[in-house]
């Protein structure tokens, strides 16, 4: 498991670059990233959905109840055009920020 | 598939969302769990476990309602209708009480020591409030004791004697007030001697009271018959009544003793009826005659006001009313009698215990008022403090969805329970105070009809005090703990600093007023003591440990003027005989009282006697200066001569002759004594006295100066008075001049009673009960105060001390030496107790100058008790201060610093 602290700033832009091929509910957010991050990362309900809510109150993300046939409804999320355009800058932000901790710590980003 | 939605929406309650997205959020988190579930059970976990593990991710990373309470969504305005419904008002109260209860026991020397602390200062209060509500609250026992009065007379421009009593003329007249008045009623005590065939002469307490005494009060007999009018008609057979305790110390209980002839002062007299042992009416007496066995020139003089009067109004009537009919009579007697009823006014008043008794209590009252305060002010430091150990817990609560009001009113009710424990430990302990109240000496018990009882006031009051404590120390507190910074707590970013500076200023201010209270207290306590050691230290002006004084009746119808002058010769030459005894008669012994007179000198321009200077008159006989030890200092003493044919001879003291003859011309001047009340009339018909003798000062009255007061000696047998002193100094003890005195008393009148012996010092110590009852218990108080205070004081040092352990370890890590440590902990100390000491000045101020008006006598030197205080005070704080700041002073930074 990464560093709680990295992990807490990072997970803003951890949702929304699992947001932007597509609308996704709660719990498939939760498993992309635990299978993505190769188990590393877990985003329990507890911190998932308060950080979805908060993103969705800032404009970022809009959550929309989708059903479908045989199925109960869920609440899918999606970017949008404000959440696309922090998602370019954060992740600018953080290339920028792993390349120069990879100059100063000599550890080879991925 | 289990249901999570009970679960959500208990978690969601406190967050205020609006029902329909409450809903949503619901529905979602359940669809979250049931993915989970199913995958766990797919994992392999049972049931149950699958289930726990779901539910647990909600209380991860530091819970799901702490983080939603961020979100703007979270504090919709409060829904009309949502989710679970809250319990009943009751239910939540009970609750509540049970929760309480548990934390009570969780935490049971914290419990205890609030629960002491409050039963301290409600045991001090409970036991002043049941002697104020036994004197100035509860119906006397009385029937319509609400229309019972008091008369008494009021002599205008008098200061020195402002109100007396009724003459036996005055009372029959006043009787004919019949409009206002149902019955009036007067009673006179004074001991008696009681003789009969089979058992040995006593002196009993008793009153002459007037036949209808009993029937105003609405109290029957409980054997035989009251008195009736045909008793208290002269040349009537003589009557009496027992009190059922000498009844049944005297007689047995012996029921047959109704009609049977016993010796009262020598006069055979039938027992007519016994009165319930309660009774003691009108104080604690237990034996009763009609006011006509009162000696005949005690019922026909107006100018000897001797008697307590009563009146029971008709229905309705008010004390006013009551007033105006008797100012009428009085009108009428000044009229027909100016000698005597001149100046005087008729005074009504509510029939109670004495003003100043009250006004004393009230004092009392304020000062227990003051030990709960401090005690209020402990307790809210100890809830304060726990309430920051609290945050997390009652942040949980919050966040779990209790309200703000919710979070208070438990903790209001924890501390109602608190106060009420508090108020069970204060009965407890006020029962050994009210005992004592109730087996108070008979010398300094209140009348009979005062009972000290907890009744339902007393408990009424309690109730009061109790919810009244919990709400003083309680508030502050459990507003300070109801408003955390919630997200803040929960995510464990708090060091227990969270609202700290608040609740340290919270705890500083309880700190100033437990100060300033206390030397409130203290100065009080210090400056009714200091009057008390000041009384009994007073100097007589003569040696008075080992002068014995006992006193004499001879108020008996059989003594006449004649009679008594015989007598006293007798008993002089008697007494002159004993062998290693140096016995004299006085009217009054040192430091006893005197009678006092206005006086004239002559040669001085005549005034009104309004105006003229008081003296103390004392009658002696021959060898009093001798047996006192008064020196001559100037001209002679009264001789032998001077009191067996009393000429117009008198003697002055010291300060007599300093005050008025300055110039050393006492000698050969002549003085006239005149009666206080008496008018001009009567003052031209007064003999004027020569000064034969200065002798050294001896006291008689307490001058509120501290002086000595002038007197002026005249031999008793010019106006042979009817209560006399026999002083005794025995070089074999006081108890062996007692019995000698009493022999010779016996020798020449069996029947005369002689009052027990004591030394003149003992007799005053005696007299001072109210000062030594109310002062000790004044004192005992301020201690309790001072206790607390001191408690308080370290308890919030060392609380202040435990909650800055890392910045102590961080100055420490720094380099502060320990000076610097010492003044960081203590300085706060300091301040908190000048703040305290310098509001505590103003009210103790306040109290010196409000209190020595209620005490007898001095009350000089006061600012040596207050200062004394304050030194007090101030050791106690920096003592209280000292071991955390030793502690702080030792702290190991390391420790310190890893400290939460």
């Amino acid at each position: 498991m990464l560093d709680r602290e990295l992990k807490k700033g990072s997970a803003e832009l951890i949702i929304l670059s699992i947001l932007e091929p597509r609308a996704r509910h709660g719990y498939e957010i939760s498993k992309l990233i635990e299978s993505r991050s190769n188990g590393q990362l877990k985003f329990h309900i507890a911190s998932l959905y308060p950080l979805l809510y908060r993103l969705e109150e800032r404009g970022w993300l809009q959550g929309r109840w989708v059903e479908k046939a045989g199925q109960r409804r869920r609440r899918f999320y999606s970017l949008n055009a404000e959440g696309r355009r922090v998602l370019a800058s954060q992740r600018s932000t953080w290339k920028a920020f792993v390349e120069a901790m990879g100059l100063i710590t000599g550890v080879d980003h991925a | 598939m289990p249901s999570w939605q009970p679960d959500l929406h208990a978690l969601l309650a406190g967050l205020r969302l609006s029902p329909v997205r409450e809903a949503e959020i619901v529905e979602e988190l359940s669809q979250h769990l049931d993915d989970r579930y199913a995958e766990l059970r797919e994992a392999g976990a049972t049931d149950a476990d699958a289930r726990r593990l779901a539910l647990e991710e909600l209380d991860e990373a530091g819970g799901l309602t702490g983080r939603l309470q961020a979100l703007s969504q979270a504090h919709a305005p409060m829904p009309l209708v949502h989710g679970q419904s809250s319990p009943g008002w009751l239910r939540g109260f009970w609750r509540d009480v049970r929760y309480a209860a548990r934390m009570m026991k969780r935490q049971p020397w914290f419990a205890a020591t609030i629960v002491v602390t409050l039963g301290l200062g409600i045991a001090v209060n409970s036991t002043v409030f049941t002697i104020v509500n036994a004197v100035a609250l509860r119906p006397m026992p009385f029937q319509d004791a609400d229309r019972i009065v008091q008369l008494n007379v009021r002599n205008l421009g008098n200061a020195q004697n402002p109100v007396s009593e009724l003459s036996y003329p005055d009372f029959q007249e006043r009787q004919t007030a019949r409009r206002t008045f149902e019955q009036i009623a007067a009673t006179e005590e004074r001991a008696v001697d009681v003789a009969d065939e089979q058992r040995a002469p006593a002196v009993v307490r008793a009153a002459y009271v007037s036949w209808n005494t009993f029937s105003l009060i609405g109290q029957p007999p409980a054997l035989g018959r009251d008195f009736t009018a045909s008793d208290d008609r002269i040349g009537a057979p003589p009557a009496v009544m027992l009190g059922g305790t000498l009844w049944r110390a005297r007689f047995g209980a012996d029921p047959t003793i109704i009609g049977k002839t016993i010796r009262v002062n020598g006069v055979p007299s039938t027992i007519v009826g016994i009165m319930p042992p309660e009774v003691g009416f009108p104080d604690r007496v237990e034996f009763w005659l009609p006011l006509v066995a009162l000696p005949d020139t005690e019922r026909t003089s107006r100018s000897t006001r001797i008697l307590d009067g009563f009146g029971r109004l008709r229905p309705g009537v008010t004390i006013e009313q009551a007033a105006t009919e008797l100012d009428g009579i009085a009108a009428s007697l000044a009229e027909r009698y100016p000698d005597t009823n001149r100046n005087t006014a008729p005074l009504v008043e509510q029939f109670r215990i004495a003003a100043p008794f009250v006004a004393i209590l009230m004092a009392l009252l304020g000062a227990v008022g003051f030990v709960l305060l401090i005690a209020c002010a402990n307790v809210a430091n100890l809830l304060l403090a726990r309430a920051a150990d609290r945050t997390r817990d009652v942040s949980l609560r919050l966040a779990l969805g209790a309200s703000r009001w919710r979070i208070v009113r438990q903790l209001m009710i924890e501390s109602l329970l608190l106060a009420l424990a508090g108020g069970m430990c204060g009965l407890g302990l006020s029962y050994p105070g009210v005992t004592v109240l109730q087996n108070l000496p008979a010398e300094s018990a209140p009348p009979s009809w005062v009972q000290f009882t907890l009744d339902r006031n007393v408990f009424a009051y309690l109730a009061a005090l109790c919810a009244g404590s919990a709400f003083v120390c309680g508030l502050v507190p459990a507003w300070q703990a109801s408003r955390p910074n919630l997200v803040a707590t929960l995510n464990d970013a708090a060091r227990g600093s969270v609202g700290g500076r608040t609740r340290r200023r919270w705890m500083g201010t309880f700190v100033v007023a437990q100060v300033a209270l206390a030397l409130v207290l203290l100065t009080g306590g210090a400056l009714m003591m200091q009057n008390l050691v000041g009384l009994l230290r007073t100097d007589a002006g003569v040696e008075t440990s080992a002068l014995a004084e006992m006193a004499f009746d001879l108020r008996r119808r059989d003594y006449d003027r004649e009679r008594r002058l015989v007598l006293l010769g007798q008993l002089e030459e008697r007494l002159a005989s004993g062998v290693g005894i140096n016995a004299a008669l006085a009217s009054e012994a040192p430091m006893g009282g005197a009678a006092i007179r206005r006086f004239r000198i002559d040669g001085q321009p005549a005034s009104t006697p309004e105006t003229l200077p008081f003296v103390s008159m004392l009658q002696v006989g021959q060898r009093y200066f001798d047996v006192v030890g008064a020196p001559v200092i100037a001209g002679r003493a009264l001789t032998a001569d001077d009191v067996r044919q009393p000429g117009d001879n008198v003697v002055i003291n010291e300060r007599f002759a300093r005050m008025y003859f300055p110039d050393g011309t006492a000698m050969g001047r002549r003085i006239l004594l005149i009666e206080p009340n008496a008018s001009v009339k009567t003052t031209n018909d007064a003999r004027w006295m020569t000064i034969v003798g200065v002798v050294g000062n001896v006291r008689q009255r307490t001058l509120p100066s501290g002086e000595f007061d002038p007197v002026v000696y005249t031999p008793y047998s010019a106006d042979p008075p009817q209560t006399m002193q026999v002083l005794a100094r025995s070089s074999s003890g006081s108890s062996a001049a007692a019995a000698f005195v009493g022999d010779q008393l016996r020798a020449l009148d069996a029947d005369v009673p002689l009052l027990p012996a004591m030394t003149v010092d003992e007799a005053v110590s005696r007299r001072l009960w109210p000062q030594r009852l109310f002062g000790s218990m004044f004192v005992i108080f301020a201690s309790i105060a001072m206790l607390l205070a001191t408690c308080g004081l370290y308890a919030v040092t060392a609380y202040a001390v435990s909650r800055r352990t890392r910045e102590i370890g961080v100055r420490v890590a720094l380099g502060a030496d320990a000076r610097s440590i010492w003044w960081t902990v203590t300085g706060v100390t300091l301040r908190q107790l000048m703040i305290g000491l310098v509001f505590g000045t103003a009210g103790a101020a306040a109290i010196s100058t409000i209190l020595p008006a209620m005490l007898v006598g001095t009350g000089g030197g006061s600012y040596f008790a207050f200062a004394g205080v304050a030194i007090v005070l101030l050791t106690a704080g920096i003592a209280a201060s000292a071991v955390p700041a030793r502690r702080a002073m030792q702290l190991d930074p390391t420790t310190a610093l890893q400290s939460d």
